[in-house]
């Protein structure tokens, strides 16, 4: 689900995904959600916090859940571009499709204290490699040490860290100083170190 | 036997075909339809992924960057080119080449050969999902025509990472699914074994998935499948390629931008 709210007077796009509700997977209907909330943050020029869990793409839906990927990626491009903020909540757990899209595309990658994050899941890794695999493998505290998420937060200090947050990234736009100019295509992306 | 279970043997046949040990890979392709392809190197940050390979090649006498996965056709080269099976590296090296395309205006071909990305531990501590989304925003924006052709199995995310652009192209007994089908057996049922069930339930053909309108094209191959006559899929690979970059081509890079947009923006939209 997603909708606008205000965190502390500032106004932003909040997406929110259900891991009761099929194990929060991507299929069609939620990348379309997904993106209609991106693109409304997009529109009405908002920063956008996104709060991840998903087991990853909906198998039951084939190729149409995989190409949700594509779809929240190349939406989350054109917020960026727009020179918009975005902040991405990795909670227990974000996997497979959903951490290989949207959910690491993100200015700022929070997650909360042991969620498990990553791309294949341990089962897959171990049917696939016989690896033993480490202590604490992808945790979100395994994710700061490796350099791939901002910080790991405690859900009571939240609000406190997404409201300093939103304020020194909206506070140019609101008082009108900057224009940020679009960071459009690799080689620009790339000079930024994106 | 039951009518579904034929279905579904039939599906298998398909991806038995696209996984055929002696099925045309992507450096087939590639010395067949180019001249001069110069094979470039590393991602600049931590080593040379050899399960994605890539650089400038010479179509019709124009440069184009090509961007492919790689399987290998021995032992030795299968685990060289860990069975076609990217780590983040492979992804950061295809990204670096579409920064290059797009500084050089080269058109990108991929073309698309993997059972899946890589899952092991160290390409989960490298950030194997950052590295694949990077890949679905900057090909998403890159400011180059991209075509895509799946030459034998389009796994998961790991062929979308190479895999996002202006034409879909399948030859036709290639497969392209959210999962291998033993990856969705053990995920749906944690039987590796219901591997057949799955392959049948993912619609994982290029006829399919050309119901399905994700496909612009199916490239025929010649009877019996590529592996049969190499020269003649890649004719047909080829013809194919240069209709669909030309009709790319053609088109003001900002409309090819909106129009990449909305091909990805209307799949699953109510």
């Amino acid at each position: 689900m997603w909708g606008e709210a205000s965190i502390a007077h500032r106004r932003l796009v909040i997406v929110c995904l259900d891991f009761a509700f099929m194990g929060g997977s991507m299929g069609a209907a939620t990348g379309e959600k997904i993106t209609n909330g991106i693109e409304r943050a997009t529109h009405r020029r908002l920063p956008l916090l996104i709060v991840s869990s998903s087991g990853g793409a909906r198998m039951q839906e084939g190729m149409l859940s995989l190409m949700q990927m594509a779809k929240t990626a190349a939406a989350i491009g054109r917020h960026g571009a727009a020179g918009l903020a975005y902040i991405s909540l990795l909670t227990d757990p974000t996997m497979g499709g959903v951490t290989a899209s949207f959910a690491a595309l993100a200015d700022v990658t929070l997650a909360e204290p042991g969620a498990m994050i990553g791309f294949a899941g341990p089962r897959v890794i171990q049917q696939a490699t016989y690896e033993t695999l480490p202590e604490g493998f992808q945790t979100a505290e395994f994710l700061v040490k490796h350099g791939l998420i901002d910080l790991v937060v405690p859900r009571p200090e939240l609000p406190t860290v997404l409201k300093r947050l939103l304020e020194l990234y909206t506070h140019a736009a609101s008082a009108g100083v900057v224009e940020l100019q679009p960071r459009n295509g690799v080689a620009a992306r790339a000079a930024a170190g994106g | 036997m039951t009518q579904a279970s034929a279905a579904a043997l039939a599906t298998w046949a398909q991806v038995e075909l696209a996984r055929h040990p002696d099925r045309p890979y992507a450096l087939d392709y590639i010395h067949a339809l180019f001249s001069d392809f110069f094979e470039l190197h590393g991602d600049r940050l931590f080593g040379d992924d050899h399960a994605i390979i890539g650089g400038p090649a010479i179509l019709d006498g124009r440069t184009v960057m090509v961007v492919a996965q790689q399987k290998g056709r021995n032992t030795a080269e299968r685990a060289m080119r860990n069975f076609g099976m990217a780590n983040p590296e492979g992804y950061r090296k295809a990204l670096r080449l579409v920064g290059q395309a797009e500084k050089f205006g080269f058109p990108v071909v991929a073309l698309v050969d993997t059972p899946a990305a890589f899952p092991g531990a160290g390409a989960e501590e490298r950030g194997i999902a950052w590295a694949i989304a990077d890949n679905l925003l900057a090909f998403s924006q890159a400011r180059v025509p991209i075509v895509s052709l799946v030459i034998g199995e389009g796994g998961s995310g790991g062929a979308l990472g190479i895999g996002v652009g202006d034409r879909l192209l399948m030859m036709e007994h290639s497969i392209y699914s959210v999962a291998p089908p033993e990856t969705c057996a053990s995920i749906l049922w944690r039987d590796i074994s219901r591997k057949l069930e799955a392959a049948e339930a993912l619609k994982l053909t290029a006829r399919d998935l050309q119901r399905l309108g994700l496909v612009d094209e199916i490239v025929p191959e010649p009877p019996g499948g590529a592996h049969t006559d190499y020269g003649a899929a890649a004719d047909a690979a080829g013809a194919a390629l240069r209709r669909h970059l030309g009709a790319v081509e053609a088109l003001p890079i900002d409309q090819l931008l909106e129009e990449r947009y909305l091909r990805y923006r209307k799949i699953g939209a109510s």
